[in-house]
C-alpha cells in the first residue's frame, strides 16, 4: 500500500524515469554478465587451444632441437680427417679426434657432454667415451648406459637415429651416426654416439620457441626449469606430473591451472619419445595466462565504465525529452491553475502538432470560451443589476405614480366640486363682477384639473394605442408638468409652435413622455452646468412629417458620446442617477412611430434634439372644452329619475343641484347598499356611480345590478377620481360603460346621462 | 741441435781449405713508420677496420733460413738421415718437430711416429709428392728422399694442424739463425754469391755477398712485408 501510495505521489518524470533507469540498468547488467561470461569462456578456449599448440610446439622445437644436432654431425665421417682416423680402427687416434673435436668446436659449451664411438665389427672393444664437464675437465663419470643400445642399433642400419635418453641423473639428447671406413659408404664400420644434455639451456631454447615456461623431468627429478618462481618445489614438480601422467586419459576434460608467484598459469605435459619407451621422461609446460586475466579484467572495467556512461547518456536523455514532454503539461497545469484563478489572460503556447499541442490548443481554446462565457456572464449580470435598478426605479415611480394617482384622486373630488359648484354659481343670479371671479374660478380649477389629469395619465399605465393627437396641446400638458421645475432650476422655456399643425396618429403619451425626457434631460444639463439657461421648444411642418426641436445652451454633448447616445444604458450620470435608458426609450418609440429622433451638438453651444413624425391630414379642431356659457334647459330632464351614488356628499350634492336644475328628479345614495336599497324602491332610469366607495364599490354594484336588475346595467355611468387600476380598465372595458373622470365638467355629466337615456329610449 | 752440430763438424773439416764464413742477423720488421704506442695499437686493432686482421708479432718470428742461391761447386748429397719425429704436444693434437727442415738435394727424411695414436704424412707439393698411409711407431719404409730443391709443404690427413715445411736446397751452404737470429754458415768458398733469407710467412730477401778467402763476410737480413710486389 505505501509502495502504490509513493507511486501515485511520485511525478511524470519519476514514473517514467525509474522503470527506464531500472529496465537499462537491467539490460545493461545482463550485458555485462553475458558479455563477461562469454569473454571468460572465450579466453578458456583460447588458452587450452594455446596450451594444445604450445605443446605442439614444443615437440616439434624438441624434434627440430634433435634434428639439428643430427644434420650437424651427420657428414662428420666423410670429412677426411675423420675419415681416417676412423679408418686407422685404432682407439686412442679416434680418441684423440674426436676429443680434439670436442675441444676445438667447443661443443661442450654447446650441451654436447659426450661422443662415443662403437666400432661394429669389434663389440668388445667399445670405445670409452671423453666425457667433458661444462668447466671444461674431463670425466669418465658418465659411461654409456642400456638406455643407449636402441639408437645405436638402429644406427647400425646406416641412418642416423635420434633419441632421448636418460643417462645417470642426466637427460640427453642422443644422435647416433653411422661410420663408413671404406669409400662406398655401404658397410657400417661403427656408430658415432653424441649426447646432449637436456639441461638449462635447452630448456631455455625450447622456452623461447614455444613462449611457455616448462620444466624437464626425467624419472623423479626436476632437470631444469625455466618457471620465473622458485617457491615451487621439484617435488611438487613431480607430483604435478605424475598427477597428469595418471589421468592422460581424460586430457581434455579440464584446463589445470595453478599460481605461481601470484601468476596464473595453465600446465599440461607430455613425454619426450623414448625409443625404450622410458615414459618418466617428459616435461611440464606452463602456459602464463596473465595476460588474458588481465585484459578480461581490463574489459569488465571497460564494460563497467561504458555501461556506466551509457547510463548516464541514457538517463540524461530520457530526462530531456521526459522534460520536453512533460513541460507542456506543467504549463497547462499553471495555465489552468490561473484559469482557476480567474486569470484568462493566459495562453498556453502550442510548440507541437503533436498530443501536447493538441491539447494545448484546445484548453486556448476552452479558455477563450470561458472567458467569452464568463464576459457575457458579466454582462448578463450587469445586464441584471441594471434591469434590478430600473425595476427598484420603477417600482418607486410606480408607487410614487400610485402616491400620485392617490393624491391626485383626492384632488379631484374637490376640484368637481369647486369646478361643479363654481358652474352652478355661475350660472345663478350674479353679477358681472362675480362671473368674471367665478370664471377665474372656474378656470383655474380647470387649470388644476389639467394638472391633476396630467398627472394621473402619467402614472396611469395605458395600452399602446393610435390616436390624432395635436402635438402643440401635447408639448403644453407636458411643460404644464415641468413648470415648477424649469422654474425653480432658472431655466426658462420658449416656445414656437407653428399655427397650423396637422394631427399627428400617436400614442399622445407615448410622444409626452419622449418629450418630457428630452425637456427633463435638457434642463438636467443646463441645470449641472450653468445657474439658468433657455429652452427653445419648437413645432414645424417639413413636408409629410411635423418636426418638434428642443433646443438647449447647456454644454452640449462630447462628440465621441454622439454616436452612443441612443445606445441603452449609455449614460453619463453618475452611477444611480440615471438608467441610461431614457433616450434608447424615446429612441424606440419614436421609431415604433414611424418617426425619426436624432441629435445635433456642438460641444459648448448646447444640444438640438429633433423628433420627426409622420402628420396626418387635417388640421387640429379649436378645443371645445369651454361649453361653459351653455344655457341652462330646466326641461331637459324632465320625467327622468336618476340614482345618484356618492360617498362624497360634497359631489353628490353639486351634480344633484345641477341636474335638479336641469329638470331631472333625483334620487341619492351615499353608498352601494343604499343604492340597492333604493333601486328596489324606486324606478329610475339612469345610476350615476362613483367607483370608489366604502362598503359596495362601484364595480360590485353592477355585479349586483346585472343580476338582480339586469334592466339597469346598460344604465350606469361610472364616475371616478382615478382609473389607473388595471383590473378597473379591465372591468370598463369588458362592462362598455361609460366612466367620467373627476373633476368633470357638469355638462359633460349631463351629455352622458342624456346618451344613455337616448340609448335606452332606442331600446 | 744435431743438424747444427753436423754442420758446424762440416765448417771445421772445411776450415783447412781456403774458405771464408757468412755471418750475420735475420729479423722481421713490421711495417716501418707506423709505430704506435701498444694502447693505440691495440685500439686500432679493435677498430672495424682492422678487427679481422691477424696481429703478427714481428719480434718474436723465429726460424728463419739463408742460404746461397743457386748451385756451389758439386757438392754429393748428404748421406746421413734427418729425422722428422711426429707427437703430441699435450692433449692439444699433435705436431712434426722441428717445424721448419732445410735439407740438401737427396736428403733422405724419415718420419718416425712416436705418438700412442695413428698420423698420415702426405705431401702434395710439387718438389716432392708422397704420401706415407696410417702407421703408429716407426715401421720400416716410412722415409722419404728429397731429390729436388724446392718448397714441399708436408702434412697428417687425421690431424688437420699438424704441418711441417721441407726447404730443399741446391748446396750445403745454408743455416738456420738462432733463437736470437743470428746464423753462421762457415766453410763457403770464397766468391760472389747471392745470398737469400727466407721465411715462412715473409717475402724472401736476397744479398750479393763476397766471401772472402779466408775471415767472415757479415750479411744482416730484415724481412719485412715492405717487399711485397706493388700489386
Amino acid at each position: 500500500m505505501a509502495n502504490r501510495e509513493i507511486f501515485q505521489k511520485s511525478s511524470l518524470r519519476t514514473k517514467v524515469l525509474v522503470p527506464v533507469m531500472t529496465v537499462m540498468v537491467l539490460l545493461l547488467t545482463i550485458t555485462v554478465l553475458i558479455v563477461n561470461q562469454h569473454f571468460k569462456q572465450q579466453v578458456w578456449a583460447n588458452s587450452e587451444h594455446e596450451l594444445d599448440a604450445t605443446k605442439m610446439r614444443f615437440q616439434h622445437e624438441q624434434i627440430k632441437h634433435q634434428k639439428s644436432l643430427e644434420l650437424r654431425f651427420r657428414s662428420l665421417a666423410r670429412e677426411p680427417h675423420y675419415f681416417s682416423a676412423f679408418r686407422t680402427f685404432d682407439v686412442n687416434t679416434i680418441r684423440t679426434q674426436l676429443s680434439l673435436m670436442l675441444e676445438n668446436e667447443m661443443l661442450a659449451s654447446e650441451g654436447i657432454v659426450f661422443v662415443y664411438y662403437l666400432p661394429l665389427n669389434d663389440s668388445a672393444a667399445e670405445i670409452s667415451p671423453p666425457i667433458i664437464k661444462p668447466d671444461g675437465q674431463m670425466t669418465n663419470s658418465l659411461t654409456i648406459t642400456a638406455g643407449c643400445y636402441p639408437v645405436i642399433q638402429l644406427a647400425h642400419g646406416g641412418e642416423p637415429a635420434t633419441d632421448t635418453v636418460r643417462i645417470g641423473d642426466k637427460l640427453c639428447d642422443l644422435v647416433a651416426i653411422p661410420i663408413f671406413t671404406d669409400s662406398t659408404q655401404e658397410k657400417v664400420a661403427g656408430t658415432l654416439v653424441f649426447g646432449e644434455e637436456m639441461g638449462w639451456n635447452v630448456a631455455q631454447e625450447l622456452s623461447i620457441g614455444t613462449g611457455a615456461s616448462c620444466a624437464l623431468l626425467a624419472g623423479n627429478r626436476v632437470i631444469a626449469t625455466t618457471l620465473p618462481g622458485t617457491n615451487l618445489l621439484d617435488a611438487n614438480l613431480v607430483e604435478l606430473y605424475r598427477q597428469l601422467a595418471n589421468r592422460t586419459a581424460d586430457n581434455h576434460a579440464a584446463l589445470n591451472s595453478l599460481v605461481i608467484q601470484n601468476k596464473n598459469y595453465f600446465y599440461t605435459s607430455g613425454n619426450f619419445p623414448s625409443l625404450q619407451g622410458d615414459n618418466s621422461l617428459g616435461y611440464l609446460l606452463f602456459s602464463s595466462y596473465e595476460d588474458q586475466l588481465v585484459a578480461l579484467s581490463e574489459m569488465r572495467w571497460l564494460l563497467l565504465i561504458v555501461s556506466l556512461i551509457a547510463m548516464l547518456v541514457g538517463s540524461v536523455v530520457v530526462w530531456y525529452f521526459i522534460q520536453r514532454a512533460t513541460a507542456p503539461l506543467l504549463e497547462l497545469r499553471s495555465s489552468a491553475e490561473a484559469v482557476g484563478r480567474g486569470d484568462f489572460s493566459h495562453r498556453v503556447v502550442v510548440r507541437s502538432r503533436d498530443e501536447c499541442g493538441e491539447l494545448a490548443k484546445s484548453f486556448n481554446h476552452m479558455t477563450e470560451n470561458v472567458q467569452s462565457a464568463q464576459t457575457q456572464l458579466q454582462q448578463t449580470v450587469n445586464t441584471l443589476k441594471t434591469t434590478q435598478a430600473q425595476l427598484v426605479q420603477s417600482e418607486k415611480l410606480s408607487a410614487v405614480g400610485e402616491f400620485v394617482a392617490g393624491v391626485a384622486h383626492e384632488l379631484n373630488n374637490p376640484l368637481a366640486a369647486v369646478m361643479g359648484f363654481s358652474e352652478l354659481l355661475r350660472s345663478a343670479n350674479v353679477d358681472e363682477k362675480q362671473r368674471r371671479h367665478l370664471d377665474l374660478i372656474f378656470k383655474s380649477s380647470q387649470r388644476c384639473q389639467r394638472i391633476v389629469q396630467s398627472l394621473l395619465s402619467f402614472a396611469r399605465r395605458h395600452q399602446p394605442e393610435r390616436k390624432p393627437v395635436a402635438l402643440n396641446k401635447l408639448i403644453e400638458d407636458v411643460l404644464e408638468i415641468v413648470a415648477y421645475q424649469l422654474r425653480t432650476s432658472n431655466v426658462e422655456v420658449v416656445t414656437r409652435f407653428a399655427a397650423d399643425l396637422p394631427l399627428v396618429l400617436a400614442d399622445g403619451h407615448q410622444i409626452q413622455q419622449v418629450v418630457l425626457n428630452l425637456i427633463n434631460n435638457a434642463r438636467q444639463a443646463i441645470e449641472a452646468h450653468q445657474a439658468g439657461g433657455r429652452i427653445i421648444v419648437s413645432t414645424e411642418r417639413s413636408g409629410q412629417f411635423i418636426r418638434i426641436n428642443i433646443q438647449d445652451n447647456g454644454p452640449g454633448i462630447a462628440p465621441e458620446n454622439l454616436q452612443r447616445i441612443f445606445d441603452p444604458f449609455f449614460t453619463t450620470k453618475e452611477v444611480g442617477k440615471g438608467t441610461g435608458l431614457g433616450l434608447s426609450l424615446c429612441y424606440g418609440l419614436i421609431k415604433e412611430h414611424g418617426g425619426n429622433i436624432s441629435v445635433n451638438s456642438q460641444p459648448g453651444h448646447g444640444a438640438t434634439f429633433t423628433i420627426e413624425l409622420p402628420a396626418t391630414e387635417g388640421t387640429h379642431a379649436a378645443n371645445t372644452t369651454n361649453t361653459f356659457d351653455a344655457p341652462v334647459n330646466p326641461h331637459e330632464g324632465a320625467g327622468k329619475k336618476i340614482l345618484l351614488v356618492d360617498d362624497e356628499e360634497i359631489l353628490l350634492e353639486m351634480v344633484r343641484d345641477d341636474l335638479l336644475r336641469h329638470g331631472y328628479e333625483i334620487i341619492t345614495a351615499n353608498n352601494g347598499e343604499v343604492a340597492l336599497r333604493e333601486l328596489h324602491q324606486h324606478k329610475v332610469d339612469a345610476i350615476c356611480c362613483d367607483i370608489k366607495m366604502p362598503g359596495l364599490n362601484g364595480p360590485q354594484l353592477y355585479e349586483w345590478i346585472r343580476a338582480g336588475r339586469p334592466e339597469y346595467a346598460r344604465r350606469i355611468v361610472f364616475m371616478t377620481g382615478d382609473i389607473i387600476n388595471e383590473s378597473l380598465q379591465h372591468f370598463l372595458e369588458q362592462s362598455q360603460l361609460t366612466c367620467l373622470n373627476k373633476p368633470f365638467a357638469l355638462h359633460d355629466m349631463r351629455q352622458a346621462i342624456k346618451n344613455i337615456l337616448a340609448e335606452t329610449e332606442k331600446h | 741441435m744435431k743438424i747444427i752440430f753436423t754442420l758446424f763438424a762440416a765448417a771445421c773439416a772445411a776450415q783447412m781449405l781456403s774458405a771464408g764464413d757468412i755471418t750475420g742477423t735475420v729479423r722481421a720488421e713490421p711495417k716501418t713508420g707506423t709505430e704506435l704506442s701498444p694502447i693505440a695499437a691495440r685500439a686500432a686493432y679493435s677498430s672495424r677496420k682492422f678487427k679481422f686482421v691477424e696481429r703478427v708479432d714481428y719480434a718474436a718470428m723465429r726460424d728463419f733460413v739463408v742460404g746461397i742461391e743457386g748451385a756451389v761447386g758439386t757438392n754429393a748429397a748428404p748421406t746421413n738421415v734427418v729425422v722428422v719425429t711426429t707427437s703430441r704436444v699435450a692433449q692439444q693434437g699433435a705436431v712434426f718437430t722441428p717445424h721448419i727442415l732445410p735439407v740438401m738435394v737427396g736428403t733422405k727424411v724419415e718420419w718416425p711416429n712416436h705418438d700412442d695414436i695413428f698420423h698420415n704424412v702426405f705431401s702434395d707439393s710439387e718438389p716432392a709428392r708422397f704420401d706415407l698411409d696410417l702407421y703408429k711407431g716407426n715401421p720400416p719404409n716410412k722415409n722419404v728422399i728429397f731429390d729436388k730443391p724446392g718448397k714441399v709443404d708436408v702434412y697428417c690427413s687425421i690431424h688437420a694442424n699438424m704441418h711441417c715445411v721441407v726447404l730443399v736446397m741446391e748446396n750445403p751452404y745454408f743455416a738456420m739463425t738462432d733463437a736470437d737470429g743470428h746464423y753462421i754458415i762457415t766453410n763457403v768458398p770464397p766468391g760472389t754469391y747471392k745470398l737469400k733469407a727466407w721465411h715462412e710467412r715473409l717475402p724472401a730477401d736476397e744479398q750479393l755477398i763476397v766471401v772472402p778467402t779466408n775471415g767472415a763476410v757479415q750479411a744482416d737480413f730484415v724481412l719485412t712485408i715492405k717487399n711485397l710486389p706493388k700489386y
